[in-house]
């Protein structure tokens, strides 16, 4: 069985770098949980990101900081790092539900989730602000 | 949680998937999507601006 494991959590890290780039996203799962006052372990930070391009552009700069790479199924973090893949708005756009080992610990980003009428989330009036909670 | 043969915690690994519904689950899909991801730049890049 490999070792699939990767850097622990520092969330104040990982929101403090998604703010510095102005990335419009919402904590959600197990992590808002915990910002709500939910004493709950959770194995990594799940977020909504609004699905425009600029704002994946700003995720990608965000994600680069954080040296991420893709977590793959039966490959360590290690085999994962020597992946050839370049962090950018296009790749994010391409992904629906991206999977992150980061410095700062396993992140994962869903973009543009669509709403029960099936409009994009990202463009609706609620919108996606800045900051966890 | 289901357990292990040795009885150790199983977690569910978390892979990427693609608006198709792909998952991004071995080195190989990681490849094809990153070709997808190229060709997808380059017409991008070809695209007259405001296109």
């Amino acid at each position: 069985m490999p070792d699939l494991a990767g850097p622990a959590h520092d969330l104040g890290r990982l929101i403090e770098v998604l703010d510095r780039h102005g990335v419009e996203y919402l904590m959600v799962g197990g992590v808002a949980a915990i910002g709500y006052g939910a004493k709950r372990p959770t194995e990594d930070a799940d977020c909504v990101v609004r699905r425009e391009r600029a704002n994946l552009d700003r995720l990608a700069d965000a994600l680069q900081e954080l040296n991420a790479r893709l977590r793959v199924g039966g490959m360590t973090d290690a085999e994962a790092r020597l992946l050839p893949v370049q962090i950018d708005g296009t790749a994010l756009d391409m992904a629906g539900m991206s999977t992150w080992m980061t410095d700062a610990g396993p992140f994962d980003v869903l973009a543009g989730l669509e709403a029960a009428d099936g409009q994009p989330s990202g463009g609706r009036d609620h919108r996606l602000s800045s900051g966890a909670w | 949680m289901p357990a292990g043969p040795t009885g150790e915690t199983q977690t569910v690994p978390h892979v990427t998937i693609l608006w198709d519904g792909r998952r991004l689950d071995s080195r190989e899909a990681v490849m094809e999507w990153l070709a997808e991801v190229d060709a997808k730049r380059a017409a991008e890049a070809a695209a007259p601006i405001g296109a």
